[in-house]
């Protein structure tokens, strides 16, 4: 009994200690990391929606959403900033959506992922000579209604050897898009601009076989 | 004082971790993609390996035989925890490039196999030694390994272009391919190195 008793303590003293230790490096350094996620959450809200220079944060029927303004007074609004969570192969990815004031996608950002390096995690690879994101790039002016990759039937390209990596980005944001779309659209249908009700039209058609 | 000069010096070629003990290959095969990235896990995997030669051979005495495996591992993921924890906070670019290779140092056997083989057998002043020397010859190893698939795979060297714009990258070599091949060759100019000058063994 004392032979399995020592050891078992002795190893637990070690495990506290080090549980000590880590405790307080991780109340130093967690403000300092939350203050990081939040600076690259920034760049990124940034970078979806380059017109906008004032970001207004707002939200409708629960969904968070940022609204752009092209001007400080806020008068002029460019478009939408959404974050869209998708179930990847083995993270939940999050993608700072940006949307013109029509829902087409401005571009987007990945901003969260750890999926399988090499593989997954190529969604946010650079290509080559580390120019552009080229899996990103695909989004740009994109209308979510028909946002599909390629294997169902969309223009996508999906990445190799990771198609749940690639549908999980897709169909998350085609679905935030929608979403915040139709929240927008009942909630205060006067400054909705005229082009979204000819783009609500096809929308309906190509929604149908969509899973949510 | 010889002998600490030669455990600060050892890791480099002699007992080169990589090229010669052929120990932490997984991490040197994945991160070698480019230079910086083969010098951050270098510096990280160093860091670790530095503090748990140190703090091993100081409790070297108060770790039971028979449980002395999960002492160590706890220690060693402790200085893990740290350095992801660290790095996450000061150095994002390079906690976001090295993601996942950071909590797998916990069973990089360079630093378990340095703790078993070296800390927990020798003083305190060399233990310190031979963890900077291993650590030095692991980075160096991954800094040459990644420039080398850096140039061939990018035309770059640290993000800088050096083989001109008419210049074609083979792609293979970022590859985890190139990685086989990379590191073979590299083994092999280590051997030949070793041979000449009549240090094997």
């Amino acid at each position: 009994m004392k032979s399995i008793l020592r050891p078992g303590l002795i190893l637990m003293v070690y495990g506290i200690i080090a549980g000590l230790s880590l405790g307080y490096i991780n109340s130093i350094t967690a403000p300092k990391i939350a203050a990081q996620e939040e600076a690259a959450r920034m760049a990124a809200i940034e970078e979806v929606l380059p017109e906008a220079v004032v970001f207004d944060p707002d939200t409708v029927e629960e969904i968070e959403y940022i609204t752009g303004y092209s001007d400080e007074e806020m008068t002029e609004p460019v478009g939408y900033v959404i974050t869209a969570y998708g179930n990847g192969f083995s993270s939940t990815i999050r993608t700072v959506v940006g949307l013109k004031l029509d829902f087409t996608i401005s571009a987007i950002e990945i901003v969260y992922q750890s999926e399988t390096p090499g593989l997954g995690d190529r969604a946010v690879e650079t290509k080559e000579n580390g120019e552009e994101p080229w899996f990103e790039v695909q989004f740009d002016g994109k209308e979510y209604g028909n946002l599909k990759v390629d294997k169902d039937g969309g223009a996508i390209e999906s990445i190799t050897g990771a198609t749940i990596t690639s549908r999980a980005v897709t169909n998350s944001v085609a679905n935030a898009a929608e979403a915040l779309a139709e929240a927008l659209e009942t909630r205060r249908p006067a400054s909705i601009p005229d082009t979204l009700t000819e783009l609500a039209e096809p929308k309906a058609e190509t929604e149908g076989g969509d899973t949510k | 004082m010889k002998m600490i000069l030669k455990d600060l010096t050892k890791g480099t070629l002699i007992e080169n971790p990589v090229l010669v003990l052929a120990l932490g290959l997984c991490p040197t095969l994945a991160v070698s993609t480019s230079a910086i990235n083969g010098l951050g896990m270098g510096i990280a995997a160093t860091f670790v390996l530095v503090m748990s030669n140190l703090i091993i051979a100081l409790i070297k005495k108060l770790v039971p035989g028979r449980i002395r495996i999960p002492i160590f591992i706890v220690v060693i993921a402790t200085f893990v925890t740290i350095t992801k924890l660290v790095m996450a906070a000061y150095t994002p670019a390079l906690s976001k490039a090295l993601g996942i290779f950071i909590p797998l140092i916990v069973v990089n056997c360079i630093i378990l196999g340095r703790a078993e083989a070296f800390a927990s057998k020798h003083n305190v002043i060399r233990s310190l030694a031979d963890g900077i020397g291993m650590g030095f010859g692991f980075t160096l190893t991954l800094v040459l390994l990644g420039a080398f698939r850096e140039i061939l795979g990018s035309g770059t060297v640290f993000g800088a272009n050096v083989m001109g714009s008419s210049f074609q990258p083979a792609l293979l070599m970022i590859l985890p391919p190139g990685a086989f091949l990379s590191l073979g060759l590299m083994v092999a100019g280590s051997r030949w190195i070793l041979e000449k000058t009549g240090k094997e063994g």
